[in-house]
C-alpha cells in the first residue's frame, strides 16, 4: 500500500522519459529488500528512495517552476526559518503534527465509515420508486413498525393498485440462522439465504454474471449465488448447472445453480448470499399455498411505483383494499423508502442488524469536534510561541515587512506542518486500515487511500487556513514598538479569545467523557444482569432436519448418558431467537379483540423450564408423568398475567381460550414462570407462554453441562451425535455466547466511541498543556517578581490554577446537561437500562480537573525553579 | 585550469564505477557496485541526478537495454563513459597524484600510517 503510494508519488513528479528505468532499480532494489525484510519495511524503504530522488534533475520541468525559480528567494528564507523553528522546538513541532495527523487520520477513517452506511441501497436502478410494504400496527398497547406483511396482499395490489409498476417477495428461512450449503467435498455456512418471487432481479438489479435475468428464478429449486459466494464453492468456474445441496432447520434439499449474480461492493439492507427460487421446497410451497391478506406478516414485499406516485397517499390506500375483502383488519401499511431501510427503520422482523443513523450523526459530531480540538490546540500552541517570535517579527517588520507578508509567513508554516501531517497520516492510514477492516467489516482498498489524498489535502490546508489564521493575523498585528521594548503585548481580546477556545475544549472534553462512560455503563449492565435464566453452560444443538427432529427421544436419552450433563431438552426457540409464532388469548370463549392479548408462544419439551432454570412462582410445569394433558396445557409468564389482570394464584387451573377467529380452541393454565429475557434487553419482557401443542416440531435441543469439562462433554456429544446421524453435521454454539451477539452492534458502537472520546480527550490535554505553557510563559515575570518579593511557589499555583478551574466551571455548566439530555435518548433505546447519576456528572469534571492540574504542576514545576535573574535581567 | 573537469566526490566515484562495471552498467548495478566496494549506502535519487548530471555534461552515454522479470518488465538503461569522461577521470587523478607527489617527505614520514 506504501509502495503504490510511493509510486503514484513518483509517477508524478518523475520526468517521463526518466521514469520507466528508474522504476525498475528501484524495483530491483525493493526486491533485494524484500529477500531479508518484512513487507512493509521495505515498502517504507521504497517510499525512502522515492523521496530521495525529488531532485531539480530528476523531477519534470513543469514542476521546476515551483521549485527553483528565482523569485522564491523569500519564499527561501520564509520556509528556511520554518523548518528551522520546527527543528529548534522538536517537542512543539511533534505535538502539533501527531494532533493533526490524529485528527486527519481520524476523520479519515470517520468519514470511509459513514460514506459506506451511506451506501447503502443506493445502487438499485430507478432505486427512488421502490419501496417496501410495511405494516403498523398496536399489540398490547404498544405501537410496532414491522418490515414484514401478509403473504397474500402482493395479488391484492398489484391487481387493484394500477400505480403499483410490479412487486416482488423476498422470505428468509424464518428463524433459520444458519444455512449449510453442501457441494462435493466443500461446505460453506451462510446466514443470509432468501427465497424470492422470480422476478426478484427486476427489482434489485444486481448485475449478472452468469444466467439469465428473467428466468434465472423461474423454476423450481433453482437458486442464485452471490459472486462472493460462488468464489467461494467453485472458484472461478461457470457453476451454472450444477447442484447445491442447502441444509437447514426446514430440511435438506437440492438445489441446481441458475446463475450468478454480482454483489461485490453494493451493500443492501438485505446483502443477500444467496436467492432460491420461491417455487422451491417445504417453504416455498407453503408461501404459495397461503394468500393471507391479513396476519401471517412474515414476508417481505417490494414495490415499484410508477413515475410520480405519491408513495404516501397509494401506501394509504391498501388500507382501504384490504377492508373491503376483511371484515376487521387490525394492522395498516405504508411504503418505505428502500434506501431508508438500512438506517432510518427499526422494524420488527427485519432482515439483518441496521445501522442507525443516531450513530452517524454522533459520529460526524465526533469527527467535527476531532478536527476542531486539533485546530484549536493548534492555534493555541502558535499564539503560545509568540513571544518567542515576536523579535523575529519585530526585525522582520523593521526592514520593511508588511502585515501581509508575515501572515503569509505563519500561514505558511503552518501549511508546512499540516503537509507534514498529512505524510504522516498517509502512513498511519495505510498502517491501521487493516485493523480498521477487521473491526467493521469494511474494506479500504489501496488505491482509495490515493484517490482521497486528494481530500486529505484538502482537509490539510482548511486545517492550516483554519489554525494558522488566528496566530499569523495575531502575531502579524503585535506593535513593533511593543515587541522591540520588550513590552507583553497581549490585548484583552486576544485573553478572551483563547479562553473561550480553552472552555470549548473543556466542553467536548466533558461531554465525550460522559458519553463513553454511560455507554461502558450500559454494556457492562447489559452483559451482567441476571435474565431470568441460566445462560452459562447451556449447548444448544440444532436439530437441522426432520430425521433428527423425529427422533427427539433418542437425541435426549443419548445425551443425558454423558457424565457432566445435567439435563437435555427440546424447545422451538432458543432465547436470544425472535419468537416468531404468536396468538391472541381469550379469558372467556367469546371474547374479542379488545379483551384478548397478545401471546409469543414457544412450543417445548419435557424439562425445558427446568434446563434454562427458569423460576416457577406459581402452579407447576409440565409433568411427563401427566403426559396426557400435555397437549391442552400452557405455562405463562407473569407478563402475561398481568397483561390478563389476573394475579398469579387466580390464573393457574384457568381456561384461556384462543380469539375466537382462530378457533376459539382452549387451553388450562397450569403454571406461571416469572419474567425473563427471552428477547435482548432493548425490547420490554412481552407476554410469553409455553406449550406443547400438537404437531409443533421443537427445532434444536438445549443441553445443561458441567462447564468445568466442557470440552470433553462436547466431543462426546459430537461423537454420539455422529453415530446418530451419520449425514447429518454436527452443529452447536453456547447460549452465552448467542445472547452476546444480540448487543454486537451496541458494543462495536461502544468501542468506536471509546477509541475516539480517547483521542478527543488526548488532544484536548495537548491543548490544555499549550494554553498552560502559553499563560505561564507570560506570567515569567510576574512568577519571577513574586518569588523575588519572597510568594512561594505554592501561593502562584493556587492564583494559576484558579483561573484554570474557573473555566474548567463555566464548561461545566455548559456540558452537562447537554450531555446528560443526549445520553438519555441514547439509554432509551433499551427497554432496561441504567439511570444517570451524580456520578455521571462529577466523574467528568474530575478526570478534567485533575488532568488539567497535573499538567499545571508540570509546567509550573519548571517554570518556578527558573532562577529570577535570567527572566527579569533584561528589564 | 580546465574548470569543465571538475568532479565531485560522488560524482567521480559514480564515474568510476561505470567505468568499471563496463557494458553491464545500469542504475542497480552500479549502486550494487559502490555499495559492495564502498561499504557506504547509495540512495537511488543521489545516484540517478549524478547519472543525469553527468550525461548533461557528456561523460556518460546511455542507451536502452532489455527489461526482466525482477524489474516487472521494466527496461534496463545502460550507461557507459564516453572519452569526455574518462578525460576527465584521467584529469581527476593527475591533480591528485600531484597533489599527492607534493607532498614533502617530512610530512609523510613523520605522519605514517598503516
Amino acid at each position: 500500500m506504501i509502495k503504490r503510494f510511493a509510486d503514484m508519488l513518483f509517477r508524478w513528479y518523475c520526468r517521463k522519459d526518466y521514469y520507466l528505468d528508474i522504476r525498475g532499480d528501484l524495483e530491483e532494489n525493493y526486491l533485494k529488500h524484500r529477500n531479508s525484510h518484512s513487507k512493509w519495511l521495505s515498502d517504507l524503504f521504497f517510499l525512502k528512495e522515492v523521496l530521495f530522488l525529488f531532485r531539480p534533475s530528476i523531477i519534470q520541468p513543469g514542476l521546476h517552476f515551483f521549485f527553483s525559480t528565482n523569485q522564491s528567494a523569500m519564499l527561501k528564507s520564509y520556509f528556511k526559518i520554518a523548518i528551522r523553528n520546527l527543528q529548534r522546538q522538536k517537542a512543539y513541532t511533534a505535538v502539533n503534527v501527531l494532533g493533526l495527523t490524529v485528527g486527519i487520520v481520524s476523520i479519515f477513517f470517520i468519514q470511509n465509515f459513514i460514506e459506506s452506511e451511506l451506501s447503502y441501497d443506493k445502487h438499485h436502478k430507478d432505486g427512488d420508486r421502490l419501496y417496501r410494504v410495511a405494516t403498523y400496527g398496536t399489540q398490547n398497547g404498544e405501537d410496532f413498525e414491522m418490515a414484514t406483511c401478509p403473504p397474500g396482499l402482493k395479488g391484492r395490489i398489484l391487481s387493484e393498485m394500477p400505480e403499483i409498476e410490479t412487486s416482488t417477495r423476498i422470505v428468509n428461512y424464518l428463524g433459520v440462522s444458519k444455512n449449510i450449503l453442501r457441494y462435493d467435498e466443500k461446505v460453506i455456512s451462510e446466514t443470509k439465504g432468501y427465497l424470492a418471487d422470480p422476478n426478484f432481479f427486476d427489482l434489485f438489479n444486481y448485475p449478472i454474471i452468469y444466467g439469465n435475468r428473467q428466468t434465472i428464478l423461474e423454476q423450481p429449486q433453482s437458486l442464485a449465488l452471490s459472486k462472493t459466494l460462488a468464489d467461494k464453492l467453485f472458484k472461478d468456474l461457470d457453476p451454472v448447472g450444477l447442484t447445491v445441496t442447502i441444509v437447514n432447520d426446514y430440511g435438506k434439499s437440492d438445489y441446481a445453480i441458475t446463475g450468478v449474480y454480482d454483489n461485490e461492493g453494493i451493500n443492501s439492507h438485505l446483502n443477500p448470499a444467496f436467492i432460491a427460487s420461491m417455487n422451491s421446497g417445504e417453504f416455498g410451497k407453503y408461501v404459495h399455498g397461503i394468500d393471507h391478506i391479513i396476519g401471517n406478516n412474515f414476508l417481505f414485499t417490494y414495490v415499484r411505483l410508477r413515475p410520480g406516485t405519491d408513495p404516501e397517499a397509494s401506501g394509504k390506500k391498501i388500507q382501504g383494499l384490504i377492508a373491503q375483502h376483511v371484515e376487521k383488519a387490525d394492522n395498516s401499511h405504508g411504503f418505505v423508502p428502500i434506501a431508508d431501510i438500512y438506517l432510518y427503520t427499526n422494524s420488527q422482523n427485519e432482515a439483518g442488524i441496521g445501522g442507525d443513523i443516531r450513530y452517524i450523526y454522533i459520529l460526524i459530531s465526533i469527527a467535527i469536534l476531532i478536527l476542531f480540538i486539533a485546530c484549536i490546540n493548534f492555534a493555541n500552541m502558535a499564539t503560545a510561541q509568540a513571544s518567542k517570535r515576536a523579535k523575529e517579527i519585530g526585525v522582520r517588520k523593521t526592514f520593511g515587512a508588511m502585515k501581509k507578508m508575515i501572515v503569509t509567513q505563519f500561514l505558511g508554516e503552518s501549511l508546512v506542518i499540516t503537509l507534514l501531517a498529512v505524510v504522516v497520516s498517509v502512513v498511519g492510514i495505510s498502517l491501521l486500515a487493516p485493523y480498521y477492516t477487521s473491526f467493521t467489516g469494511k474494506e479500504i482498498p489501496p488505491e482509495m487511500i490515493f484517490e482521497k489524498i486528494g481530500i486529505l489535502l484538502l482537509i490539510g490546508l482548511v486545517t492550516s487556513l483554519l489554525a494558522g489564521s488566528y496566530p499569523s493575523f495575531y502575531l502579524s498585528s503585535l506593535k513593533l514598538k511593543n515587541i522591540l521594548s520588550g513590552h507583553s503585548s497581549n490585548s484583552a481580546g486576544s485573553y478572551v479569545v483563547r479562553k473561550v477556545l480553552v472552555v470549548f475544549q473543556f466542553v467536548v472534553g466533558i461531554l465525550l467523557i460522559i458519553g463513553s462512560m454511560t455507554i461502558a455503563n450500559q454494556l457492562s449492565f447489559i452483559q451482567n444482569k441476571s435474565l431470568g435464566f441460566k445462560s452459562d453452560d447451556q449447548l444448544v444443538i440444532p436439530l437441522q432436519s426432520e430425521e433428527a427432529i423425529s427422533q427427539l427421544k433418542k437425541v435426549k436419552t443419548t445425551f443425558s448418558d454423558i457424565p457432566g450433563v445435567q439435563s437435555v431438552a427440546g424447545t422451538s426457540y432458543t432465547p436470544a431467537q425472535f419468537v416468531l409464532s404468536d396468538n391472541f388469548f381469550n379469558l372467556s370463549p367469546t371474547g374479542d379483540r379488545s379483551e384478548s392479548v397478545l401471546i409469543r408462544q414457544n412450543d417445548v419439551d419435557f424439562g425445558l423450564i427446568e434446563t434454562l432454570g427458569i423460576e416457577v412462582v406459581a402452579g407447576r410445569v409440565f409433568d411427563e408423568d401427566m403426559a396426557a394433558e400435555k397437549e391442552r396445557s400452557l405455562v405463562l409468564n407473569e407478563a402475561a398475567v398481568r397483561a390478563f389482570g389476573l394475579t398469579n394464584e387466580e390464573i393457574v387451573n384457568r381456561e384461556i381460550y384462543n380469539e375466537k377467529r382462530f378457533g376459539g380452541a382452549s387451553f388450562k393454565v397450569i403454571g406461571v414462570v416469572s419474567d425473563f429475557h427471552s428477547e435482548s434487553l432493548h425490547r420490554p419482557i412481552e407476554p410469553y407462554l409455553f406449550a406443547m401443542r400438537p404437531g409443533n416440531k421443537v427445532k434444536s435441543v438445549i443441553v445443561s453441562i458441567d462447564g468445568r469439562q466442557y470440552q470433553k462433554i462436547l466431543s462426546k456429544i459430537e461423537d454420539r451425535w455422529d453415530s446418530l446421524f451419520p449425514t447429518l453435521p454436527f452443529e452447536f454454539y453456547f447460549l452465552d455466547q448467542q445472547l452476546k451477539a444480540q448487543y454486537e452492534a451496541d458494543q462495536k458502537f461502544g468501542q468506536i466511541i471509546n477509541l475516539f472520546t480517547s483521542v478527543a480527550l488526548m488532544l484536548c490535554l495537548i491543548g490544555i498543556f499549550g494554553l498552560t505553557s502559553f499563560t505561564v510563559q507570560q506570567s515569567l515575570k510576574e512568577i519571577s517578581i513574586r518569588k523575588v518579593l519572597g510568594a512561594s511557589i505554592g501561593n502562584i499555583y493556587i492564583s494559576l490554577a484558579f483561573k484554570f478551574l474557573l473555566l474548567v466551571g463555566i464548561a461545566s455548566i455548559i456540558s452537562i446537561p447537554i450531555g446528560v439530555m443526549v445520553m438519555n435518548r441514547w439509554l432509551e433505546l433499551f427497554a432496561f437500562h441504567i439511570e444517570l447519576g451524580i456520578g455521571s456528572a462529577i466523574i467528568p469534571i474530575l478526570i478534567i480537573v485533575i488532568s488539567s492540574l497535573l499538567v499545571i504542576s508540570y509546567k509550573l514545576f519548571f517554570a518556578a525553579r527558573v532562577n529570577p535573574t535570567v527572566i527579569l535581567r533584561g528589564e | 585550469m580546465k574548470k569543465k573537469f571538475q568532479l565531485g566526490e560522488f560524482e567521480e566515484i559514480v564515474l568510476l564505477t561505470v567505468a568499471v562495471l563496463d557494458k553491464e552498467a545500469y542504475g542497480f548495478s552500479i549502486k550494487e557496485e559502490i555499495e559492495s566496494r564502498l561499504k557506504r549506502s547509495v540512495s537511488i535519487g543521489a545516484l540517478q541526478s549524478a547519472l543525469r548530471r553527468m550525461e548533461n555534461k557528456g561523460y556518460l552515454t546511455s542507451q536502452k537495454g532489455e527489461g526482466s522479470t525482477e524489474r516487472g518488465g521494466r527496461p534496463k538503461l545502460y550507461f557507459r563513459i564516453t572519452s569526455i569522461g574518462m578525460q576527465a577521470l584521467d584529469y581527476n587523478k593527475n591533480v591528485r597524484l600531484d597533489l599527492w607527489n607534493a607532498i614533502p617527505d617530512s610530512v609523510s614520514k613523520s605522519l605514517s600510517y598503516d
